[in-house]
């Protein structure tokens, strides 16, 4: 390949890099740049950024969903694991946005939602947590929400040591684990 | 009940299970992550009782002052061989802060319990 007479195009976002520090890179390597356009800032749609803002000002998890009509796997989800009553239950205490790709393309190729479903769960901040690229169950998302619940809280209270399980299976796990030992349960009220 | 039992018995066969189960309105898993630094000791492994399917399930194998079912604020000990089956075993030792009776807890009788069920295994 000869580099002398290729030509490349760079996207880059402008809040990330200054242009002179690109041009100088570019330069190291050997190259020559230029600018020829800088593309208008694609400004998120304001019912995404309420909902970021409400998330950070709440502290919940961000269950951000990238969907479309014609997604057969998104379309699962919607009918069989967002209406699960425990995964519903869940999503109260998050931030739950959905977008739909068709009608807001930009905002998809912001985020790099290039394929679906692409479901991701963010940190109130807006850091990525668990992304999920297929379909997920009512059991198996219920759970990663309540594991990411429990990162946010652990964060919020400062010791991240704290281990949270849910449900009787564990407890028994847990405890058959450890015959051979002494046990001690106890069983507490939060407040 | 976290200086008399938790720090007093220092043994490294007893196994600790916190479990966080929800009773008053503000009861949130949130409350049960904050609660947790009141037992902050690190043998101790915590469990949200969400549905209360845990407190539930051990309040079946004692029986609770005034009928309750659900177990909270009660503290079992088992020996070394119990094993969870269908349901929990019947620990060796319980207590509760569920009213005044025999039952009512006593850290200091608490740990002589545990403390006898470890000698046990020597």
């Amino acid at each position: 390949m000869d580099l002398e007479r290729d030509e490349f195009v760079v996207n880059y976002d402008a809040s990330q890099a200054a242009e002179a520090d690109l041009i100088a890179t570019i330069k190291q390597e050997g190259f020559t740049a230029r600018v020829e356009a800088t593309a208008q800032a694609v400004e998120d749609p304001a019912f995404f950024r309420e909902a970021l803002a409400k998330a950070r000002s709440e502290n919940k998890p961000i269950v951000l969903d990238f969907t479309a009509s014609w997604c057969v796997p998104c379309q699962r989800m919607l009918r069989e694991t967002f209406p699960d009553e425990k995964v519903a239950r869940l999503l109260e205490r998050c931030v739950l946005i959905k977008v739909d790709t068709d009608e807001h393309p930009a905002l998809a190729n912001k985020y790099g939602a290039v394929g679906l479903p692409d479901v991701r769960l963010l940190s109130p901040e807006g850091e990525e947590l668990r992304r999920f690229r297929d379909f997920q169950g009512p059991d198996a998302f219920a759970q990663s929400l309540d594991d990411v619940l429990a990162e946010v809280a652990s964060k919020e209270t400062g010791d991240e040591l704290i281990a949270l399980s849910e449900g009787e299976l564990k407890l028994k796990e847990a405890f058959n684990r450890d015959v051979g030992n002494v046990r001690l349960v106890l069983v507490l009220s939060p407040t | 009940m976290q200086k008399e039992i938790l720090e007093a018995v220092n043994h490294d066969k007893l196994k600790v299970y916190v479990v966080w189960t929800p009773v008053l309105r503000e009861d949130d898993r949130q409350a049960a992550v904050k609660a947790v630094r009141q037992v902050p000791n690190e043998r101790a492994t915590h469990f949200w009782d969400a549905d209360k399917s845990l407190g539930l399930a051990l309040g079946k194998v004692v029986e609770l002052p005034r009928d309750r079912e659900l177990a909270w604020d009660v503290y079992f000990a088992f020996g070394a061989t119990a094993e969870w089956g269908d349901g929990p075993p019947n620990p060796a030792h319980w207590m509760h802060q569920l009213g005044m009776d025999e039952k009512t807890l006593s850290g200091a009788a608490l740990r002589m319990s545990i403390e006898e069920l470890l000698r046990s295994l020597d």
